[in-house]
């Protein structure tokens, strides 16, 4: 494959695909940075690998499978970091829906690595049982067992009781 | 929680996402890594596995590893897994890098560029850091190193014919309590288009433990070594063609007389002790070190 091909494929899938990739990587995560250096080393492994992956349209399965694989040791990869600095958007005032969502994400990253991963997976960004367990390597029962899991530890997380600021009062 | 309450529920986090890389330029990164793996010279990477660390364990004094049902030599739990059938792997000879070559193994490292200068003279003049324990395969060298105050460990992976791939990352001294085992790294490396290897490292310390065996997912393979002061590196390479990634995890860590003190895999783990009573250094990026 030619180098301008190579480029001009890859581009155009790194297009139609990065933002979905790059919440998944988030969502995995927590973290932006960290979600985007994830990514990158994805994006990076998939362009060295790119005839073979691409010959075999195994393009979106080798991008999870690295995705949640890479999860476990990305710290090597900070080499790759972008830094991001044209323009640093304020924070978003904070609603009611964002701080549930910031609760929600705190609590899937509390799971432990394969029960978040495969609640992320399979809840979140709508694989198969089968596309799970062939992202993360492990047999589908394995899946259904942590999904479970997860869920179940989940929800218990998001049962703890809420602590009201506004009605703080001091007892005595 | 329903599915769709989890994406409705994280869907404000998305509002506001930051500016992220273009797509040349991801492009241009992966021609980047391309490059460096062509130059690697890593077309004779090994599939043979070699791992030194202060020296291959004697199997005699390993528990039988045939009958995963008798359970471990320490008693009181059984495991719910087959436990790991050695390999051949398990009898090669120890081959530890001479003073020379850990000389050259070092100043490749030193030379790497994932480390900031900064953090490197902290770790290796300032800190006195120490090769501990290495793995070497025909094409590529891996090493763990540790700060002579302990504050500071550090691994790095290079290509044996020459600096061009060499990666080091530095860390501050955590351990997780919470990770079951030592994390492994894995890469691909691709000398060419049609030629690609899966490469597996692990290097960690496991403190009180003498000697530790694992099964790399990537491949099935089974390696044991001693460690030097808990110190060790397992190393697997395997052309991606014959990988068979299964995702097993299974690791036994074992004291100096070949008892078997903790064990783990994907369905389970020993309960008494577990593997998290031997902790290991976390890698994660909030210990990792002086990216440039």
């Amino acid at each position: 494959m030619r180098s301008v091909d190579r480029d001009a494929a890859f581009t155009a899938y790194v297009v139609a695909r990065e933002t979905q990739y790059r919440r998944l990587a988030f969502v995995l995560c927590g973290d932006w940075s960290r979600a985007e250096d994830l990514l990158q080393t994805a994006f990076t492994k998939l362009y060295v690998a790119w005839p073979r992956i691409q010959r075999t349209e195994a393009e979106d399965a080798y991008m999870r499978r690295i995705l949640v694989r890479t999860n476990i040791d990305d710290s090597r990869r900070s080499w790759n970091r972008e830094r991001p600095s044209a323009r640093q958007p304020d924070p978003p005032a904070p609603t009611r829906d964002l701080e549930q969502a910031q609760v929600v994400l705190a609590a899937l990253q509390e799971l432990p690595e394969m029960q978040r991963k495969t609640v992320a997976l399979r809840h979140w960004f709508d694989l198969s049982i089968t596309e799970t367990a062939e992202a993360l390597g492990i047999a589908e029962g394995t899946v259904k067992a942590h999904s479970n899991r997860g869920l179940n530890r989940l929800r218990e997380l998001l049962s703890a009781p809420e602590i009201d600021h506004e009605n703080d009062k001091e007892l005595t | 929680m329903t599915d769709l309450d989890l994406k409705q529920a994280l869907a404000p986090l998305f509002d506001d996402e930051p500016i992220h890389t273009t797509a040349a330029r991801r492009a241009d990164l992966g021609r980047r890594a391309l490059r460096r793996r062509r130059t690697s010279g890593v077309a004779a990477l090994a599939t043979a596995v070699v791992v030194t660390g202060a020296g291959l364990i004697n199997l005699a004094n390993l528990p039988s590893t045939g009958d995963g049902a008798s359970g471990p030599a320490t008693g009181g739990t059984t495991p719910s897994a087959s436990t790991p059938t050695p390999s051949s792997l398990d009898a090669t000879p120890a081959k530890v890098l001479s003073p020379p070559a850990a000389e050259r193994f070092t100043e490749q490292c030193r030379a790497s560029e994932s480390v900031s200068e900064d953090v490197k003279r902290r770790f290796f003049n300032d800190g006195g850091a120490r090769l501990m324990a290495t793995a070497t395969s025909r094409s590529v060298t891996a090493g763990v190193y540790a700060s002579a105050d302990g504050t500071m460990w550090g691994s790095c992976v290079s290509g044996n014919a020459g600096p061009a791939a060499t990666r080091l990352a530095v860390f501050a001294a955590e351990r997780s309590r919470s990770a079951l085992v030592p994390g492994s790294s894995i890469d691909e490396i691709c000398p060419s288009e049609s030629e690609c290897y899966r490469v597996e490292l692990v290097a960690n310390q496991l403190v009180g433990v003498d000697a530790i065996r694992w099964r790399f997912s990537e491949s099935d393979r089974v390696a044991t070594v001693h460690t030097n002061q808990g110190w060790f590196v397992l190393l697997n390479a395997v052309p991606v063609s014959t990988a068979t990634p299964n995702g097993n995890m299974d690791v036994e860590y074992y004291d100096a007389s070949g008892t078997r003190l903790a064990w783990a895999n994907m369905r389970g783990a020993s309960a008494d002790p577990g593997p998290e009573h031997f902790p290991s250094l976390s890698r994660r990026p909030e210990q990792s070190l002086g990216s440039p």
